[in-house]
């Protein structure tokens, strides 16, 4: 019995530690000189804030809504569940108010997209970072 | 009604010539519902004690086309199961994005009296089978005339105003169970809403000149005035009196706990309609995709001090013809709901949603209402 607690324990720590990994980086263009704090992180991508906090217009852009880190995304970041996400971008879209931000496919899509510049900011799986973008911060 | 459907025809017409150089964007939401009272012979809401599925159902269908030079038009079309399904123009207007902050929008437009105002009709984005319906029931929600939108963030806060003006000549009231007419002109007024993560307040104040043309009305203070009794007919019939609204609101949204509360005052002095004060109170928790509520409403009508003057030794036909006025337009009424919201899919909720309705004024009208549906958006 010992034996099995002890197994699923390990099993249990070995979950943990998988979730954990899955980090999320916020990412700008590579030589972007934007900078964005956890707070401003979450304003920006709820549509709240339009800009950096150097003046460059924002434009965000989301991962295709399922997708693994939208959900984490959504959870660390904005504290939301998707189910919440949506309804706040419903009451937006159906009182003129804003419009949902772009979705796109994949990390490689979102990344390719940041890394064209003109203020473009996503979210990705910490793996996936290379040179081609910069980190405003991980969660 | 004729304007009205001029006014949709001519935003149509604007977004059927946009289509030849602009993106249009479609967007809808449904409500399907069905429901029933309790017990045998009570009515609530527009259901009865037989299941029917027509009052809180309806479709949504919005069209957006982003023109070029900042300018947009959007169309939201509604069909509503309490007006037989028939298409209505919910609202058409053109916007003018001027900068990142202000936005004018021009057209039939919402007025924003409540903290949901603005998507009222899109269940998906509230816990509630229906927002508060002793609050929110107010005798229009639209405006044919313009709007000007402010949104800037302030420190840690996200400030959003609203100023308005323009008039309503298609709405109805029902009194005493007759459908009258009901105009607003010369509205005019404004809301701010203030946001800082979890919580947010709302202030709205409007006024507007109102008249009901209801031939029971009409009687009733024609009598009384032929009687010799001019000044109390006047302070008794709406025709061209000032109305006011007056607003505060609260959302909290914290770790899964969500507490709502407005308080709303709509007083159109020396008129039948009176001073009308309601409030609700709302309690909701999630747990993961299950969103229990609780919610407790209440309204109360006082008749103002004028009248109340003007009736003193008023002899005792009068006081019965004035009463009955007053009386038709009273209201004692608070209802009790526990409902439920489940996120069974990523764009659609289950809901249940028990009301206890009371009128303190005539036990007859107590019911209890149970509905059951789906709220949609897609």
């Amino acid at each position: 019995m010992k034996k099995v607690i002890g197994t699923f324990i390990a099993a249990l720590s070995l979950v943990v530690s998988v979730q954990s990994q899955a980090e999320v980086a916020v990412v700008v263009a590579a030589d972007s000189p934007v900078t964005a704090s956890p707070a401003e992180v979450s304003r920006l991508f709820l549509g709240k804030l339009k800009k950096f906090s150097d003046g460059t217009k924002a434009q965000i852009v989301y991962a295709k809504e399922g997708a693994a880190v939208r959900e984490e995304f959504d959870k660390k970041a904005l504290g939301k569940s998707p189910s919440q996400i949506k309804a706040y971008w419903s009451k937006l879209l159906f009182s003129g108010k804003g419009s949902p931000p772009k979705e796109l496919a994949s990390d490689a899509e979102i990344k390719a997209k940041v890394a064209s510049g003109d203020g473009f900011v996503g979210y990705i799986d910490a793996s996936a970072v290379d040179g081609t973008v910069k980190v405003l911060t991980t969660y | 009604m004729k304007r009205l459907k001029l006014c949709g025809a001519v935003t149509l017409g604007m977004l059927m010539s946009a289509t030849a150089n602009a993106e249009i964007r479609f967007n809808g939401f449904a409500s399907l519902f069905g429901g029933f009272t309790t017990g045998s012979g009570d009515e609530l809401l527009g259901y009865d004690d037989s299941f029917s599925a027509d009052p809180d159902t309806l479709v949504g269908l919005q069209a957006v086309a982003d023109l070029e030079d900042k300018l947009s038009v959007t169309v939201q079309l509604t069909a509503r199961g309490a007006e037989d399904y028939e298409v209505d123009l919910e609202w058409g207007y053109l916007s003018y994005q001027l900068n990142d902050q202000v936005r004018i929008n021009a057209g039939r437009i919402r007025v924003p009296f409540f903290n949901r105002s603005d998507f009222l009709d899109v269940g998906y984005a509230y816990y509630w089978v229906r927002p508060p319906e002793l609050v929110y029931n107010v005798s229009f929600s639209n405006l044919t005339g313009a709007s000007i939108l402010y949104n800037v963030p302030v420190g840690n806060w996200d400030i959003t105003a609203q100023v308005l003006a323009g008039r309503n000549s298609t709405a109805t009231i029902n009194v005493a169970g007759q459908e009258a007419d009901f105009e607003a002109e010369n509205f005019i007024g404004g809301s701010v809403e203030f946001n800082r993560d979890w919580f947010t307040g709302r202030l709205g104040y409007f006024r507007a000149n109102v008249s009901l043309d209801s031939d029971l009305v009409n009687g009733g203070t024609a009598n009384i005035a032929n009687a010799g009794f001019a000044l109390l007919a006047d302070n008794l019939a709406i025709d061209n009196d000032t109305g006011t609204f007056i607003h505060a609101g609260i959302s909290v949204d914290k770790n899964n706990f969500l507490f709502n509360a407005e308080w709303r005052l709509i007083e159109v002095e020396e008129s039948i309609l009176q001073e009308r004060p309601a409030w609700y109170a709302s309690i909701g928790y999630r747990f993961g995709a299950w969103t229990p509520n609780i919610t407790y409403e209440e309204i109360e009508t006082e008749v103002p001090g004028t009248i109340q003057n003007l009736l003193v030794g008023a002899p005792p036909p009068i006081l019965g013809g004035a009463n009955a006025l007053l009386g038709g337009l009273s209201a004692d009424e608070s209802a009790v709901s526990i409902g439920v919201r489940y996120d069974f899919h990523p764009s659609a909720a289950f809901k249940i949603d028990f009301t206890s309705f009371s009128d303190n004024a005539n036990a007859a009208l107590d019911a209890d209402l149970l509905t059951v549906g789906v709220d949609l958006v897609f």
